[in-house]
C-alpha cells in the first residue's frame, strides 16, 4: 500500500491512517538495558503498530525531532511544547528494515545516558536480543541483569 | 470514498424536560474542539507477564522496568507533562490487580509515564491484561 504524502499532516492523523490501513507487526527483538547499577535490567518492547509504521515509511518523523523536543523539555522554565510543529511538518522518514527500526527506537525511547555510552564502561549497559533469549519465566524478574559474559565483540559478531 | 467534514459545532435535537414543575430546555450542542480535545490521544493494552503489546494507539514502545512496572512511550508527544492517564489491570482468572501509581518513581514527561501494578497484598505484580489510556493536548 502506498503511503499518502504526509509532510505537513498532523502526526496524530498519520497514526490514524496507519491504524486503519496497516497490520501490526510483532517484533521478536527486545532491547535490554541498565540505566542504574542499583536496579535490574529493563526490557524495551517495540509496539507492533509503531513497527508497522516504521516498516511502511513516510509516517514517522525523524528521530532528531524527538531529541529537539527533549531538549526543550529539559529547560528549567519549560511549561509547554512550542515546537510541536517539528513532529508534523518535518519530512517523514523513509521505510526502515526491522533492524533499522530498532536502532531508531533505541535513539528515541532509551535514555541517552544509556545508548551514548552503552559499551564504554567495564560492562555493557545495553544489548539487543530476541525474545526467546530472555528468561522464559519472570521468576526473579527483579534480579535480571545483563550477563557479564557478553562483550561488545559478541554484539559485533 | 474518503471524505472530510469541517464543523465547529455538533448539534442534536434540543429537548425539553420538566424540572420541579417548570419546563426546561436542555441544550444539545457541543463545539467540536471539545470533542477533539477530549478524545484519548494514546492507549495501550499489554500482557505484563510476557511483555507483549496486545493493542495500542500512539505508542512506540513499552519498557518493562521490573515486576509490575512499565513505561509506555508516546509517538506524538503530549504538549505538557500534565496530561491525564488512567489504567486498569487484571487476569482472566480474576486475580486482583490494581494500578497503584500512575507516576511511579518519577514525574511524567511529555514522552513517557511509568505506572505500577499491585496485587491484593500491595505487592508489585504482573497481570495478563494491563492497560492505560491518556487524555490531554498533543504537542
Amino acid at each position: 500500500m502506498q503511503t499518502p504524502q504526509f509532510k505537513g499532516t498532523h502526526l496524530f492523523d498519520r497514526l490514524c491512517w496507519a491504524k486503519e490501513n496497516l497490520d501490526g507487526v510483532q517484533s521478536d527483538y527486545r532491547v535490554v538495558y541498565e540505566d542504574s547499577v542499583d536496579e535490574c535490567a529493563k526490557i524495551l518492547v517495540p509496539d507492533p503498530n509503531w513497527m508497522a509504521c516504521a516498516l511502511q515509511g513516510g509516517i514517522l518523523p525523524p528521530v532528531w525531532v524527538y531529541h529537539e523536543l527533549a531538549k526543550d523539555e529539559a529547560q528549567p522554565d519549560f511549561k509547554k511544547h512550542t515546537r510541536g510543529y517539528l513532529l508534523h511538518n518535518t519530512e517523514p522518514v523513509e521505510a526502515m528494515t526491522e533492524e533499522e527500526a530498532i536502532e531508531y527506537l533505541i535513539l528515541k525511547d532509551c535514555p541517552d545516558s544509556v545508548w551514548k555510552t552503552y559499551n564504554e564502561g567495564n560492562r555493557l549497559k545495553m544489548v539487543i536480543c530476541r525474545k526467546e533469549q530472555l528468561p522464559q519465566t519472570r521468576e526473579w524478574r527483579n534480579a535480571w541483569k545483563i550477563s557479564d559474559a557478553l562483550s561488545s565483540t559478541d554484539l559485533a559478531a | 470514498m474518503a471524505g472530510k467534514i469541517i464543523a465547529d459545532q455538533i448539534e442534536g435535537t434540543t429537548t425539553t424536560e420538566t424540572v420541579d414543575g417548570a419546563s426546561v430546555t436542555i441544550p444539545n450542542s457541543i463545539d467540536t474542539k471539545y470533542v477533539v480535545n477530549g478524545s484519548a490521544k494514546a492507549f495501550e493494552i499489554h500482557d505484563s507477564d510476557s511483555v507483549t503489546v496486545i493493542e495500542s494507539f500512539g505508542i512506540s514502545s513499552i519498557t518493562d522496568g521490573t515486576t509490575g512496572i512499565c513505561s509506555p512511550v508516546f509517538i506524538n508527544n503530549m504538549a505538557t507533562p500534565e496530561y491525564f492517564s488512567v489504567g486498569s489491570t487484571g487476569n482472566e482468572d480474576q486475580s486482583i490487580g490494581i494500578i497503584a501509581s500512575m507516576r511511579d518513581g518519577a514525574a511524567a514527561t511529555t514522552s513517557t509515564y511509568t505506572y505500577r501494578t499491585i496485587n491484593s497484598a500491595n505487592a508489585s505484580t504482573d497481570r495478563d491484561n494491563t492497560m492505560s489510556c491518556n487524555h490531554g493536548d498533543l504537542a
